[in-house]
């Protein structure tokens, strides 16, 4: 058998490679979407295990009776530790990425002792530095920070300078999409902190039997002893819902990508294995007749393919080993946990072996056919090869030119190898098609990224001063040139069975430009709420329900009147009436004024804090803000997009040069027999292609219209986990011809290509054969 | 009766109208670093309207020969000129052209394309050189009804027809240009004698039309349709018989050719 392995690995070295190749990038994306889809959940898992991280972390402002939320919850049995972290908390904006970043910064003391909750320190430098600090290892990952350089925090009132002493691996604190980051300060800088922007504040981190647990007790503990909302509050799930994000969508991704090169190559494995057994049936026929068995002739064959597979998928799993530190990069700015990527020998053997399997059982199932052939019948070259019925496009009548007409013909006479080509370039296209809407909607545009991940955004939000009444400061701010709408808005927090919610809050939400509801309609009374596809889920809520809202002073019923989409918050927020909210809290009041803005937001921005400086406090860019903020996590989309497109292009190589190489190998002899007749090379190369390229052009087009009808489902299945599902992507025609014709385009390459090995037949090598 | 290059001279001399002019044809193959000198500076002058077989041992250099007249193959040295264009310097391409322009080819294989109807095999070779569809399928039809094809057989794959049938197709895809010449290489070896007499019957009706024939054969009696034997023997030509003075009907041409032969050695 080994004789014969080696014999069909000379005999076909350019099948061989390619199919080598196609395993090895089955191999990279597989392992990399499995390790992805495995380990960096088990590392996330393993990490917050490590740290003793707390199931829920609420921050809470030292409003009077504040203290009694550790006391509460310190009594509470279902919670089995608490632990409160003094710190000072303000609004602030910094540097990021090349960005304004507007977010909540945490100042903590660094040389506090913690457990609950402990932070890792990834790099330090012990270089004398003027204010140290320790910041988020995201900062140097993604946010432009190295070890000693400066960092700023502008609060409402001025700014605050540190440098960085520092970078820690935090889970709850430590990436910028979670709202809140946390700054150490390490010897007395804590000590000696003071800043008049910043006021005082705890971070209480509760461990529990489990999430729900936890997040319960803090509601109780707010609830209870906390009348006003708490700042900010995170629990486990939806921390591991936002780290693990991008490493779901990557990792989905990746593993459908790697499916759909395994169906490629299935495909054009069968086709080849087919072909292979055609050329080999004499030889098959003489090796039987001097007593080799079907089985040893079927089995050497499936070696030699699944030999092929096995080296391919071995090396590509070893290959994504090197890809994988640049993913491990992008997630862990994502997550602020640093992923070491770990050799998982039990999943690269599964991936080898799942690999080699597949290919060693279609070999097989290809030559099983074989038993069935007289050894008589296969020395005379087996049966019929052709059973031509019908003439498709006569030549006496078709209006095609002479080569288009052959070529086309000979499509459709070799319906099998025309149907490899369709499903092949369908795949691929498929997944270009998508790989780039998906790119494009999410990078296309600053506007488009946030009108679908964040949906209603309003360009500046103003800080109103206390005793300033936002509906005038409104009417004011609408006739400051490049406002276009100013109305007053509120984020305020909302309890919901322990579990705080934003909710957003204008008088009539049908200003907004766009519309966050994907099912159902906005609030106009006082009495109806839109819930948020995440909270509505959790809560077990419809459209007609009464969902029962709570800041304190007692339940209120509100009636669902639509669900909304939008990653706010990850997807935890909810839309009320002004009215709506003050059935809550009496003493609502708005402290801030949304602008729509056109032309340079920059310029209004300064304009408003000239004229408005006594009335507002601050004046902040939120789409800016919120890029900076989604910045870590569309870092990964053109890594995928790349990757994606890249493998698409070696797949359409592999793909149409394999078909097309083998259709000029197999008609080696009709081509002959044309040259002998007058024809030119390029004629023949033109009727060459003909075969090829509709079959290819049929393909894309399959491939882009699948794609294009597909983009906007898919997206919302990747990205509905955090609360997104009104995706109105509509791919760009453009996008998707440009696709169709690049296909298109490198095929019929490739096809010029491996056509030119037909210089090589000789019309007078054929009839002296 | 012995023919020597005697004959050759003489027959030269009467060539008036010659369609293909040799001078000093060679052809040396290469292999493994051995030189094989198949055709050794072969002087043959071919008269337009004839019927020229050409006859000999194996590796005397037939097929080499033909192929070399209808430019299938380049000569290594000397000249060959078909219709007064001499295309022994042509690309591959360019003979490919001359080819479909001039020469018509009958094979012994056949070499019908399996994956195109008996019409289509006409018709492909056909609007090579016209774009007239309608011309090339009128022509196409005189000459299927010349073979004896019927509507329904022109409608058939290749693999649905006997041997004689595809040879009859063979015979009408190599007119369908109406070639300066027709190459025949051993039409009638791969069919059985039925088969292959109304394959010379159609040869030898082609031929009295006024086309130009040159077949390769090893069979006297196929030699015998012919009006001049060439004798090839370790490439060169050991022998050339004008047979036109010689009945068809009643034998005395095949008795003339295996005479001829015999002295040859045949």
């Amino acid at each position: 058998m080994g004789l014969l392995i080696k014999r069909d690995l000379r005999k076909r070295p350019g099948q061989a490679i390619s199919m080598l190749l196609l395993a090895l990038i089955a191999g990279v994306l597989a392992n990399v979407g499995l390790l992805l889809a495995t380990d960096y959940a088990h590392n996330l898992a393993a990490k917050q295990a490590a740290w003793n991280a707390p199931q829920a972390v609420v921050l809470v402002g030292h409003l009077p009776g504040w203290e009694t939320v550790v006391s509460d919850l310190t009594r509470d049995s279902a919670v089995r530790q608490v632990e409160a972290q003094p710190g000072w908390l303000a609004r602030v904006t910094l540097a990021y990425g090349g960005n304004d970043l507007s977010t909540l910064a945490f100042v903590y003391d660094a040389d506090s002792p913690v457990d609950l909750g402990r932070r890792t320190i990834t790099s330090r430098t012990e270089v004398p530095l003027d204010r140290p600090v320790w910041v988020p290892a995201a900062f140097g990952a993604s946010g432009n920070y190295a070890l000693g350089d400066p960092i700023t925090l502008t609060t409402a009132t001025g700014a605050v300078r540190f440098h960085i002493q520092a970078f820690v691996e935090d889970t709850y604190t430590g990436t910028p999409g979670f709202g809140l980051l946390a700054f150490g300060l390490p010897g007395k800088g804590f000590a000696d902190f003071t800043d008049s922007s910043f006021a005082p504040a705890t971070m209480v981190k509760v461990a529990a039997a489990d999430i729900p647990a936890a997040t319960d007790a803090i509601g109780r503990a707010t609830k209870q002893s906390f009348p006003v909302a708490s700042y900010w509050d995170l629990n486990g799930d939806l921390l591991t819902a936002g780290a693990a994000m991008s490493a779901g969508i990557f990792s989905t991704v990746l593993i459908a990508f790697a499916l759909v090169i395994v169906a490629v190559a299935v495909v054009i494995m069968r086709f080849l294995l087919r072909t292979a057994l055609a050329e080999d049936i004499t030889i098959i026929g003489v090796l039987r007749a001097c007593g080799h068995t079907t089985g040893g002739i079927i089995a050497s064959l499936a070696a030699t393919f699944a030999l092929v597979t096995v080296v391919g998928s071995a090396v590509g799993v070893a290959l994504s080993y090197v890809a994988l530190p640049t993913v491990a990069r992008v997630l862990t700015a994502q997550s602020g946990v640093t992923w070491q990527v770990i050799f998982a020998p039990v999943t690269m053997l599964g991936i080898v072996g799942a690999l080699t399997g597949v290919v060693g059982l279609l070999a097989a199932a290809s030559g099983a056919a074989l038993r069935r052939l007289p050894t008589a019948v296969a020395l005379r070259g087996g049966g019929a090869p052709h059973t031509y019925r019908s003439s498709q496009l006569p030549l006496a009548t078709t209006r095609l030119p002479l080569a288009p007409a052959l070529g086309v013909k000979a499509a459709l006479q070799q319906w099998r190898q025309s149907l490899v080509l369709v499903l092949t370039i369908a795949m691929v296209t498929f997944a270009a098609v998508f790989s780039l809407g998906m790119t494009s909607s999410l990078l296309g545009s600053p506007d488009a990224t946030i009108r679908l991940l964040v949906g209603e955004l309003e360009d500046v939000d103003v800080t109103v001063h206390a005793g300033v009444d936002a509906h005038q400061l409104a009417t004011r701010l609408a006739s400051v040139p490049g406002v276009t709408t100013a109305f007053p808005t509120s984020a305020a927090g909302v309890s919901v069975r322990g579990t705080n919610m934003i909710m957003l809050v204008t008088d009539d939400p049908s200003v907004w430009r766009d519309d966050p509801v994907y099912e159902g309609r906005l609030p106009r009374h006082d009495n109806e709420v839109v819930l948020a596809a995440p909270v509505a889920s959790r809560l077990g809520l419809r459209i007609g329900d009464t969902w029962q809202g709570d800041v304190g002073s007692g339940e209120v019923p509100f009636l669902v009147t639509g669900l909304a989409s939008g990653a706010r918050g990850m997807g935890q927020f909810g839309v009320l009436t002004g009215a709506g909210y003050l059935r809550l809290d009496a003493g609502f009041h708005y402290e801030t004024v949304a602008l729509y803005v056109t032309g340079d937001r920059d310029a209004v921005i300064t304009d408003i804090k000239s004229r408005f400086g006594d009335d507002v406090t601050t004046v902040t860019d939120v789409r800016a803000s919120v890029l900076v903020e989604l910045s870590s996590y569309l870092s990964a989309v053109p890594i995928l997009g790349a990757t994606v497109a890249g493998f698409t292009v070696v797949v359409v190589l592999l793909g149409v040069g394999l078909v097309v190489a083998t259709m000029v190998v197999r008609s080696r002899r009709q081509f002959g027999v044309q040259k002998a007749l007058g024809f030119t090379h390029r004629e023949i190369a033109r009727q060459v292609r003909w075969a090829a390229v509709p079959s290819v052009a049929l393909g894309a087009l399959v491939g882009a219209v699948v794609g294009a009808l597909t983009l906007a489902p898919l997206i919302r299945a990747l990205l509905s986990g955090i609360g997104i599902m009104k995706v109105n992507v509509v791919p760009e025609l453009a996008q998707v011809v440009g696709v169709s014709v690049a296909v298109i385009s490198l095929a019929w390459l490739v096809t010029w290509f491996v056509a030119r090995r037909l210089r090589g037949i000789s019309a007078y090598a054929l009839v002296t054969e | 009766m012995l023919h020597t290059a005697a004959p050759i001279a003489e027959h030269h001399a009467t060539v008036d109208d010659p369609v293909i002019v040799t001078e000093k044809l060679s052809k040396t193959f290469s292999t493994g670093g051995t030189q094989q000198h198949v055709l050794k500076n072969l002087d043959l002058t071919v008269e337009r309207g004839s019927f020229t077989v050409i006859m000999g041992p194996s590796g005397a250099g037939k097929s080499t020969l033909l192929y070399a007249l209808s430019g299938m193959d380049r000569p290594s040295l000397g000249r060959v000129t078909v219709d007064d264009v001499d295309i022994s310097g042509f690309s591959e391409d360019r003979l490919a052209r001359f080819r479909r322009d001039h020469c018509g080819f009958v094979f012994q294989q056949i070499y019908l394309l399996d994956a195109l109807s008996v019409m289509d095999n006409v018709m492909a070779v056909g609007l090579l050189t016209s774009r007239d569809k309608a011309a090339v399928r009128t022509r196409a039809d005189e000459l299927f009804d010349l073979v004896g094809l019927s509507a329904q057989d022109r409608r058939k794959f290749p693999s649905m027809l006997s041997g004689g049938e595809a040879q009859r197709v063979g015979i009408v895809r190599g007119l369908i240009n109406n070639p300066a010449v027709l190459f025949a290489d051993e039409p009638t070896g791969q069919l059985n004698s039925e088969y292959g007499r109304l394959v010379l019957d159609l040869l030898s009706r082609v031929h009295e039309s006024g086309q130009t024939i040159v077949m390769v054969t090893h069979d006297v009696k196929s030699a015998a349709r012919g009006e001049r034997i060439v004798y090839l023997r370790d490439g060169s030509i050991a022998g050339d018989l004008d047979l036109r003075s010689h009945s068809v009907d009643d034998g005395e041409r095949t008795r003339a050719a295996v005479g001829f032969l015999a002295g040859l050695g045949w």
